[in-house]
């Protein structure tokens, strides 16, 4: 199924959070990693996925390192400490908002 | 084409120093997928067209990039600057209209001479502060080493052109570029925390401490030296034990200098403490201090009007008992609500940088905030008696001289910080 991109937006960093909370990764990993979680339906344009990691880096909720693996530099980023607090955050953000939409659709409530 | 689309995405962004960061990264991200789809058998032609096409609009992406690295403005500060600019020109006037006798009137015979001072000194201080927010720190502290160096060479060579007489402490004989040089002096020290080993840092600290000794001999300006140099040692990124043993050995170079003026300069270790009972010896070195206290003991919440104002022998308006005169005559809400306001101001502002992981940003700002913050402090609390009496304006108010241009550089560089905050996480990380 294809998905507003409308919808896909603000769920962008949540995404991205939790998929660093499991192991620092870089860009083409990440996306790579997201794809597969979400079945494919979460297709970044790949060039924008970096304005938002470095948004998030200074914010602090993210660290970036180059290192070079296989004779290919790479810049991995990390998730910090607060970063984990964001990402909490995100979920109760996102576990209240989904409890309102699935009232507001007449669906059930979880 | 590659490299005309990394040429693309950059166009859109304002600060060049990010273009070579953002063009490694996307680049080693099409690589990596060019690599993929060679894999799956493209070639190299092909795989470069369709790699590029992934990554979007460069447009876009440039446009979202800037968004992040386009320099940020620190509004509370702005507006409280404003304020006080405005209020302390609007109070000067307003003073020098209404005293027949003021220095203004029989000095320069222009009631308005202070005011007008101040308006120009403010100007001044806002051009340097708006020069002080171009400033590359990352780039500086490349020659944190040079900067030192010429810096305390240049503060040597004003003492021995001013001749100065260093056994007296007299802080009228003081070169006010020294006060200025202080800063490229501690930005140095701050470069070189960052990039040396503790004992070279130690080093450092001891020659700035000595320079100090030498060529500032100011009570104030030496309490203010050795707080920075403790603040400095807080923050840098050595480890506990370095930082404890700094702190003994800051300790008892202190503590010895205060023995030595206790032995040597008995006089002024007796003028020193007097602030502690003040009516002990209220003709002589005490006198402005009561005078100030009753100006603050006869001040209510809203104030007694500039007509009734109580002056007795107080030094005029626009010295350092500015604190005094204003809870006299507006009432002490308005200028406790200044103290407050710029007390939670430079807060947030310790809040905000001490979470920074580079030690760099981190002690640049806190020196910053301890240049600002203990003149202030020790202003406030000498007109209440709970300090010293020393000649320690207000910053940037009292005097509206030069003083006020070094206020407004520390505040141009906390700016610097908050602006290009998200550019030095880059910069400084190079390193």
């Amino acid at each position: 199924m294809k998905i507003d991109k409308e919808l896909l937006k603000g769920s962008n960093i949540p995404v991205i959070l939790q998929a660093l909370s499991e192991k620092e990764m870089y860009g083409y990993e990440l996306i790579k990693h997201i794809e597969e979680k979400t079945n494919g339906i979460f297709l970044f344009k790949e060039g924008t996925l970096y304005p938002l990691l470095h948004k998030l880096e200074s914010e602090e909720a993210v660290v970036s390192f180059w290192e070079t693996v296989d004779g290919r530099k790479r810049k991995y980023y990390k998730l910090t400490k607060s970063g984990q607090k964001m990402l909490a955050k995100k979920k109760k953000e996102w576990a209240f908002f989904k409890g309102i939409i699935d009232t507001s659709l007449g669906g059930k409530t979880i | 084409m590659i490299q005309s689309f990394l040429r693309d995405v950059c166009s859109y962004v304002s600060n060049k120093q990010m273009h070579d960061v953002i063009r490694k990264e996307l680049e080693s991200h099409i690589f990596e997928l060019m690599e993929e789809y060679k894999e799956n058998g493209m070639n190299e032609k092909k795989a470069e067209k369709k790699a590029i096409q992934m990554m979007g609009a460069p447009k876009e992406i440039g446009q979202r990039f800037e968004n992040v690295y386009a320099p940020k403005f620190n509004w509370n500060w702005l507006i409280l600057l404003g304020i006080v600019c405005i209020g302390s020109i609007g109070f000067l006037a307003v003073e020098g209209l209404k005293d027949m006798h003021s220095q203004a009137r029989l000095d320069y015979n222009d009631p308005l001479y202070f005011a007008k001072r101040q308006a120009g000194k403010m100007l001044i201080g806002i051009i340097v502060m708006v020069m002080m927010l171009f400033l590359d720190l990352a780039k500086i502290k490349k020659y944190a080493k040079s900067l030192y160096i010429c810096s305390s060479l240049l503060i040597i060579s004003l003492i021995v052109l001013n001749k100065m007489d260093v056994n007296a402490f007299d802080s009228y004989r003081v070169p006010i570029g020294i006060s200025y040089l202080i800063i490229p002096l501690l930005v140095g020290l701050v470069g070189i925390f960052t990039t040396k080993k503790w004992w070279q840092c130690a080093l450092y600290i001891g020659f700035t401490y000595v320079l100090y000794i030498t060529c500032v001999r100011e009570f104030k300006q030496l309490v203010i030296c050795a707080i920075v140099l403790y603040v400095c040692v807080l923050f840098s990124s050595m480890s506990l034990r370095y930082k404890l043993g700094s702190f003994a050995g800051l300790t008892v170079l202190n503590g010895s200098l205060l023995l030595i003026m206790k032995i040597w300069y008995p006089i002024y270790w007796k003028i020193l403490w007097v602030f502690l009972n003040p009516y002990q010896e209220p003709d002589y070195w005490s006198f402005q201090q009561i005078l100030s206290l009753d100006l603050l003991k006869h001040s209510t919440m809203i104030g007694k009007g500039t007509e009734l104002s109580y002056k007795g022998n107080l030094p005029e308006t626009h010295t350092e008992f500015l604190f005094s005169y204003l809870s006299h005559e507006i009432g002490w809400l308005i200028p406790l609500a200044v103290v407050f306001v710029f007390s939670i101001l430079l807060f947030h502002t310790v809040k905000r940088h001490i979470k920074s992981s580079f030690s760099y940003e981190k002690m640049i700002s806190m020196v910053c905030v301890t240049l600002l913050f203990v003149p202030f402090l020790w202003n406030v609390l000498m007109q209440f008696s709970l300090m010293p009496l020393e000649r320690i304006p207000m910053p940037f108010i009292s005097y509206a001289g030069l003083r006020c241009n070094f206020y407004f550089i520390l505040i141009g560089l906390l700016f610097n910080l908050e602006r290009k905050k998200s550019l030095y996480k880059h910069t400084l990380s190079i390193d």
